[in-house]
């Protein structure tokens, strides 16, 4: 697929302090590409950089297939959402909403076409005329969420757009998430990822200044030691069948109680090779704990993440 | 495009009439609390020696402290609160268009200012200057405003802190005012504050204006003085500020 952005060997450091370090990679056209890391790891650094707020010290940005650096009104295709607000407190909603497509220089037929598309879709119309420091902070959310889309950007460049959100208005994020994908390049930077990951494409984990992982979910499960934990039920006269599986090199615990097997397994795709094995006609039922994708998270940025 | 763009988002309407508002009230002012002072108008004071020199005086004193305040506020806004240029770069104006923009937008607040201070002054005065000495006045004093512009971007790259250090800055710089000039020839003191003030760009501003206006000389040196140090400013500005807005 065509790569909307390009990163090569991109750096960035404050006050002697590197927070990224030599990314080197691809954004997909039309993809929804998801960033995650625990807080003070470059999430926002890495969006402001694509944004062409922060400049890198090093390397270069390509966008649409042109060096950023040089080409910066390549901005006019970006709707970023920071994590700094781009409206101002003593001016209405509607007041906002038109001093950025004024800065943005976008006619007035379009922005009024937009404006009203936009606030209907985020439940903004209401509240155009209330001044944004009397808003609540969902209202301030759905306005920089507008203000990120009001010049009908190609690549959305987002980070934390749950946040602030009530769950009525978070499935109205993640159906306009949705409805874009394949058509708009999304990059999202989040700790919401159990609401996010369903609509990813692909994910990257940044570490350590660098990419810790990058990848999809299911690359992610079969990459990473994570214990898992899975229980079966089984037919009363297959049992001494199942026996044989106790010496199994990938199953580090075998618990069975009555019929009932619980097994602990290296990880999930080794559950998944230990139960094929296993004839269907000896189990009656089997259940194991969804993935914790927060546990997953922990342990890939452990030292023993990846396997 | 952009600086354009940029532009149009300071010279609101709402902008301009506040500016021109709030330097008229204060002009007025000055005739009013004059007039309840005295119990006479200011052209028709006998006592005071040299209402010529001081009124010009107050004309650039305004000027120049208004156009030194603002862009102190405005840089303090780009410097210290960052939405401001992430909303100016999301919206493709960079570094050189944000500072000359800026730099634009102070110079036309300053212009009207001094347009509005001066009208408003000469009017309720009743004084009269010939309009050849008004242009060299206009232009010294436009000078002068955009040398302090300069002087407040340079100090606002350096000292950040926007609340204690910025209203002390403001203090010292209308105590220097105050010394340099405004109301008494500084060439009346003598030891060293006469030879700080008389390096110093507030008091070659007043010295300036008065040897204009009272003394009806050509001004080439303070001119000069004025003109290189704001140019050098400039430049340096210009350099320190890219870097700044780069981040």
């Amino acid at each position: 697929m065509e790569a909307s952005i390009t990163l090569k060997n991109v750096s960035k450091h404050f006050k002697n302090r590197y927070i990224l370090s030599n990314l080197n990679f691809g954004i997909e056209k039309g993809s929804t590409f998801v960033v995650l890391g625990k807080n003070s790891e470059g999430k926002s650094t890495f969006l402001k950089l694509l944004a062409g707020i922060n400049k890198p010290d090093n390397g270069k940005i390509y966008i649409n297939g042109m060096d950023f650096s040089e080409n910066r009104k390549l901005v006019s295709t970006l709707g970023f959402l920071g994590d700094l607000p781009l409206y101002q407190n003593n001016l209405t909603v509607g007041d906002n909403l038109q001093k950025r497509a004024q800065i943005l220089g976008i006619a007035p037929k379009v922005y009024e076409k937009n404006k009203k598309n936009l606030a209907e879709r985020f439940h903004l119309f209401d509240f155009l005329t209330q001044k944004v420091e009397e808003c609540s902070q969902g209202i301030k959310k759905r306005l920089s969420i507008v203000l990120s889309l009001i010049n009908d950007p190609a690549i959305l460049i987002w980070d934390e757009p749950l946040a602030h959100l009530d769950f009525n208005l978070r499935q109205i994020v993640l159906s306009y998430l949705l409805e874009v994908k394949g058509e708009k390049t999304v990059v999202v930077a989040t700790n919401e990822f159990t609401e996010l990951h369903t609509i990813a494409d692909r994910w990257i984990v940044l570490h350590n200044r660098g990419v810790r992982f990058d990848g999809d979910l299911e690359k992610m499960t079969t990459q990473i030691n994570m214990p898992f934990l899975g229980q079966l039920e089984l037919k009363k006269d297959k049992i001494d069948e199942i026996e044989k599986l106790k010496h199994h090199p990938g199953i580090s615990k075998f618990e069975l109680i009555g019929n009932s097997l619980n097994l602990q397994c290296k990880n999930l795709s080794e559950f998944h090779e230990i139960i094929s094995s296993v004839s269907t006609e000896s189990i009656i039922r089997v259940s194991c704990n969804s993935l914790d994708l927060e546990k997953l998270l922990n342990q890939l940025l452990s030292d023993e993440g990846l396997a | 495009m952009s600086l354009v763009n940029l532009l149009k988002e300071d010279f609101t309407v709402r902008k301009i009439i506040c500016n021109v508002l709030t330097h008229a009230i204060i002009s007025f002012l000055f005739f009013l609390v004059f007039y309840l002072g005295y119990s006479t108008s200011f052209i028709n004071h006998k006592t005071m020696d040299g209402e010529l020199f001081i009124l010009p005086n107050i004309i650039v004193f305004l000027t120049v402290l208004s156009s030194f305040l603002f862009s102190l506020q405005e840089w303090d806004k780009v410097v210290n609160q960052k939405a401001y240029l992430y909303c100016y770069k999301t919206a493709g104006i960079f570094e050189t268009s944000i500072f000359w923009g800026k730099m634009l937008v102070m110079v036309f607040h300053m212009l009207i200012t001094f347009f509005v201070t001066a009208l408003v002054m000469l009017l309720f005065s009743g004084i009269s200057i010939k309009m050849s000495r008004f242009l060299y006045f206009f232009l010294f004093t436009a000078l002068s405003g955009i040398l302090f512009i300069q002087i407040a971007a340079f100090i606002k790259y350096w000292v950040k802190t926007r609340y204690f250090m910025q209203t002390n800055i403001v203090y010292i710089n209308i105590l220097l005012f105050l010394l340099s000039g405004l109301v008494l020839p500084f060439y009346l003191y003598s030891g060293p504050l006469y030879t700080v003030i008389k390096f110093l760009p507030h008091g070659i501003i007043f010295e300036g204006s008065r040897n204009l206006l009272l003394n009806h000389e050509f001004i080439w040196v303070e001119l000069l003085y004025v003109g290189i140090l704001t140019l050098a400013l400039a430049i340096t500005n210009h350099i320190l500020y890219k870097k700044e807005l780069a981040i």
